[in-house]
């Protein structure tokens, strides 16, 4: 099949990306030597046009580029779920930047680029395309890590490019077993082979090739025993990048994990969905469980978000429509309440001083109502408290198990997600049951562009958790266009 | 004659492969890894893929070697030369592990293999010819990986820019 014209308004939501981000480059070199805050409203712009762009393609709902990408329902509820976080991402940051001397275009550039290619990570449906977004958006993300250049953003650098890289090389031959299993590296032609050849789906090639992508994708949503990085790499990345991987990376790695799991290798079901039952269990007990332990708040979330991997891979495991259903929706409400969250750590923070230990949040409830508020609503959320939008996300995904007679799985979820309520409400205790100390520093790191960052955010978790019909049933019509 | 020098190949690339982790002297490292590619380019070449054999010897051989060496002559690694491995017990679960890894990951190569054999034999590239058959299927069917890589480049300069500048 050749290329056609037509095909280009499928990534016109990635061309949109791409092309802010050559411009906030451009911008920054010719407007040398002064400090620029254009950079985040051009970003801002970029990221409403690539919106509305996905708002146009999502009926296309055909492949293009010869079978390499789908503009279906489903990439483009996953290119709003890459493009609120990267909106929110990119409010957040303002003016932690300017607070931390590092007001470069370059971060929004990365920021830019790595969206690009998250969202063709979501609506790959070649494994080699899926593949080079995967890299496009690790190389980004590798870099903003270390963007701060302190001794602690380095390593986190050097670690999350090291495994990074190792990782890749992994998935990268489980994609080579898989093509000499199949002959192809397409989807839905993968599929096909499936149906047609006898005996593949016992054929120790395709099996090890399927392992070795799981092994890939584990690593990128820190499933267990693959999240060794990601405590260290999430407490010495910058605040707001932090937030950025914990949400963008693992609504990208998902959808893709999802998509090609969930249409490429249903005839393998019974085989990979019994390593990734033991996977999801491990990966959400391991992480609250070390998540206890933690007195730094930023560790603490990187823990939690490992637990949170572990819900959402109950959804891959049941890999059913109402799973998916559940796992889009669970996905923008962790976007929200995340990102929430890191927002509310970077507001208590000063300039080369995180203070994120739990100390430094003792008698913020009545010195800054407001945002003990806040980080209230995102905490309840995260513990999937009800009328938050955590509840109605993991609510979603145990009902899908359940439906599929994973009752063992649910239940372990379930227990996972009371253990956890430990660990989030210690923070709220600490902010409202404990005494200021003298020397704690005053004044907020606030701006207001944070500010209405964390508004969107917390009204958000809110609206999800009381009426989440509408958005449900968005994640339902783009589920039933596979 | 052809399997001949496909195992003689083989087996260079793989005692070059041992050599680049095993020398102490990080310039013999390279030399070994010079010998790995310049072995898999020959492997290339017997599959009748000479655009990718010549490829690989320029960009992986000419190239990234170059690189590589430009590197270890900037840095100084004398320090690492004098240090001694030390077995720990950490190290010997990490190599029984990667032992295992490497043992199952051969399981797939022994066992009868199930999957298709390919469209490109030996006569059907003839006719078409390697690099006119590879051209097609990157501007035609590949094109957008092809643009996407292209990306992922630029991602690299901006991202290694943002690292090592002084001041940005």
């Amino acid at each position: 099949m050749d290329f056609q014209l037509a095909d280009l308004k499928l990534i016109a939501p990635h061309i949109a990306l791409l092309g802010t981000a050559l411009l906030v480059l451009m911008v920054e070199v010719f407007g040398h030597g002064r400090r620029r805050p254009e950079a985040t409203w051009i970003s801002l712009l970029g990221i409403g046009i690539a919106a509305a762009a996905t708002g146009m393609s999502c009926h296309e709902n055909r492949l293009g580029f010869s079978g390499m990408l789908a503009a279906d329902g489903y990439s483009a509820f996953c290119n709003m779920i890459i493009l609120i976080v990267g909106a929110l991402t990119i409010l957040v940051s303002s003016n932690y930047l300017k607070d931390e001397r590092h007001e470069h275009g370059e971060y929004h550039a990365l920021i830019l680029l790595s969206m690009t290619g998250m969202m063709f990570m979501a609506s790959a449906t070649h494994l080699l395309l899926m593949f080079l977004a995967l890299e496009t958006m690790s190389i980004a993300i590798y870099a903003l890590a270390g963007f701060f250049r302190t001794k602690e953003g380095v390593e986190s650098c050097f670690k999350y490019f090291l495994l990074g890289a190792f990782s890749s090389a992994f998935m990268l031959y489980g994609i080579a077993l898989i093509y000499g299993a199949t002959g192809t590296t397409q989807i839905h032609g993968i599929m096909e082979q499936f149906t047609q050849i006898k005996g593949l789906a016992s054929s120790p090639m395709a099996l090890s090739g399927i392992a070795l992508l799981i092994v890939g994708f584990a690593f990128k949503v820190a499933a267990f025993p693959f999240h060794g990085w990601t405590p260290d790499v999430y407490q010495g990345a910058p605040t707001s990048v932090t937030a950025f991987m914990a949400t963008g990376v693992k609504a990208a790695a998902f959808a893709a994990f999802f998509r090609i799991f969930f249409v490429a290798f249903p005839a393998t079901s019974p085989v990979w969905s019994q390593a990734l039952w033991l996977l999801a269990v491990a990966t959400m007990t391991m992480g609250n469980f070390a998540a206890l332990a933690q007195r730094d708040v930023k560790r603490m979330l990187a823990y939690s978000s490992i637990a949170h991997a572990g819900y959402l891979l109950v959804g891959v495991v049941t890999a059913t429509a109402a799973a998916g259903t559940g796992m889009l929706f669970y996905l923008l409400s962790y976007a929200f309440m995340n990102i929430g969250a890191f927002a509310c750590v970077i507001m208590l923070g000063r300039r080369g001083a995180d203070s994120t230990n739990l100390d430094d949040y003792a008698g913020v409830g009545f010195k800054y109502p407001l945002l003990a508020a806040a980080l209230t609503l995102f905490m309840f959320s995260m513990a999937g408290i009800p009328p938050t939008a955590g509840f109605i996300g993991k609510f979603l995904i145990f009902k899908a198990a359940i439906g599929k007679e994973f009752y063992w799985l649910a239940v372990i979820g379930v227990l996972n997600s009371a253990a956890s309520v430990y660990f989030y409400l210690r923070v709220i205790v600490y902010m409202y049951f404990r005494e200021r100390p003298e020397a704690a520093p005053e004044g907020l790191r606030s701006g207001p562009a944070i500010t209405v960052a964390t508004v969107v955010a917390a009204a958000a978790v809110l609206i999800l958790g009381l009426a989440p019909g509408f958005v449900v049933r968005m994640a339902e019509a783009a589920m039933s266009t596979f | 004659m052809v399997t001949t020098v496909f195992f003689i190949c083989a087996a260079l690339a793989i005692a070059g492969a041992l050599g680049v982790v095993s020398f102490r002297n990080p310039v013999h490292s390279a030399l070994a890894m010079l010998g790995t590619m310049v072995s898999i380019a020959v492997i290339y070449l017997l599959h009748n893929a000479e655009f990718i054999f010549a490829i690989q010897l320029m960009i992986y051989a000419g190239g990234v070697m170059m690189l590589v060496i430009f590197v270890i002559f900037l840095l100084d690694l004398r320090r690492e030369e004098e240090q001694r491995a030390k077995l720990k017990s950490g190290k010997v679960i990490a190599i029984g592990v990667g032992g295992l890894v490497f043992l199952s990951l051969l399981i797939p190569l022994a066992g009868s293999i199930t999957g298709k054999t390919g469209g490109m034999t030996e006569k059907a590239l003839e006719r078409i010819g390697s690099v006119e058959y590879l051209s097609n299927e990157l501007f035609t069917n590949y094109l957008l990986p092809f643009e996407l890589a292209s990306v992922l480049l630029l991602v690299g300069l901006v991202g290694a820019v943002a690292l090592a500048k002084k001041r940005l």
